[in-house]
């Protein structure tokens, strides 16, 4: 579980069901172009067996989802993380947002907390955020936390309409989140 | 799958290769340790024997072509293949190595020219790809002379043979992008 300022970064619980297809469901039309899942209609059931996948994925050690919470308990969002390499430690990562709470910052406040984790307590050397070329919201996310943009891949993917589309890819290093936090600390001199 | 070029054919492993592919290996073994991990100790013709079996596994399981390059009297030159990287792209990743007495001949480019188009045009490929370590000049040059872009770099994308983390290049065609490049060697 990671704490940041607003959120709360935790797994999911087999209680959290309904409050994920609540976020699914208003989030349906959003989502619909980036994710796969987000084609099928959420119910209580659907979800339940979802938050049995996470558990399963987790126990393997492979990916971490994770839901993004307000202290109150609100779910807003959801994040997961999953390895690439182990003989070079690297992660991807992964998030979506419930529509009622974009443009808060809460997306990147959450990313800063994962990879601030990856890097520090999993000996991360690489962290990397890959987006369809057309997904904005996601590259904004990498981009105001410093991600180096290292390259487009054309074709390399079809998307959720089975068009062949580019995806960027936007990595961090220790070394280049260690020169992010030094700027965001040179921003934010009162914090 | 077996093609043929000007001066090359690649066509699968037989078990009959070993010795061959043994000998390649051991003579350009100082040569191709820096860079690859399979080559970090002698090989023996037992082994060679496993890594032909394990060819044609890789094969049957329909995610991996791995092609000897041989001149055409049969002379054993290096190896090159390709990996499916997405099926529902679909995407290809090609690898090669040569043996030492044969490099600069422009024989890599050859081979790796013929799978591309036979990627392109036969198999259906909307994405062929090539993944090098950044220090590896050979490697990048064959890519960069069949006109691959380079994407992206890579860092610290893999742990090299010596233990450091590496960045690599990622260099790719598009069937537009290979038509050009086809359309433009053609009218030379």
């Amino acid at each position: 579980m990671l704490l940041t300022k607003r959120l709360v970064i935790r797994r999911y619980e087999l209680s959290d069901a309904n409050a994920l297809v609540t976020a699914k469901q208003a989030t349906h039309e959003h989502l619909k172009p980036w994710f796969k899942w987000a084609h099928e209609t959420a119910t209580l059931e659907t979800e339940l067996v979802t938050i049995q996948n996470f558990h399963t994925q987790e126990a393997e050690g492979r990916k971490w989802p994770h839901g993004l919470f307000l202290h109150d308990g609100t779910l807003i969002g959801g994040i997961g993380w999953w390895i690439i390499r182990e003989d070079a430690p690297s992660f991807e990562l992964a998030y979506w947002m419930h529509t009622d709470h974009l443009n808060n910052g809460y997306m990147t406040e959450a990313v800063h907390a994962v990879i601030e984790a990856l890097f520090s307590n999993n000996g991360a050397q690489r962290v990397v955020i890959g987006c369809d070329t057309r997904n904005l919201a996601s590259a904004a996310v990498a981009k105001r936390l410093h991600f180096r943009h290292e390259g487009t891949h054309c074709n390399e993917r079809r998307d959720i309409c089975g068009e062949l589309n580019d995806s960027h890819i936007f990595a961090h290093t220790p070394q280049s989140w260690e020169n992010a936090k030094t700027k965001f600390a040179n921003a934010m001199p009162s914090s | 799958m077996q093609l043929r070029t000007k001066r090359l054919v690649l066509r699968a492993y037989e078990s009959a290769d070993a010795a061959a592919l043994c000998e390649a290996k051991d003579i350009s073994h100082e040569h191709l340790k820096p860079w690859m991990p399979w080559a970090q100790e002698r090989p023996t013709l037992e082994k060679e024997e496993g890594t032909i079996a394990y060819f044609n596994q890789k094969e049957a399981d329909g995610k991996e072509w791995t092609r000897g390059l041989f001149l055409h009297d049969g002379t054993f030159v290096g190896s090159s293949g390709y990996r499916l990287e997405e099926a529902d792209v679909p995407s290809f990743e090609i690898g090669y190595w040569l043996d030492i007495r044969h490099i600069k001949q422009g024989y890599m480019q050859e081979a790796v020219r013929a799978q591309t188009e036979y990627l392109f045009t036969q198999k259906g490929a909307n994405r062929v790809f090539i993944q090098c370590h950044t220090g590896n000049a050979a490697s990048a040059k064959v890519a960069r002379e069949l006109g691959f872009e380079q994407e992206a770099l890579l860092r610290n994308e893999r742990r090299h043979v010596d233990g450091t983390l590496a960045d690599s290049f990622i260099f790719a065609h598009t069937p537009e992008s290979w038509a050009k490049m086809s359309a433009k060697t053609s009218s030379k």
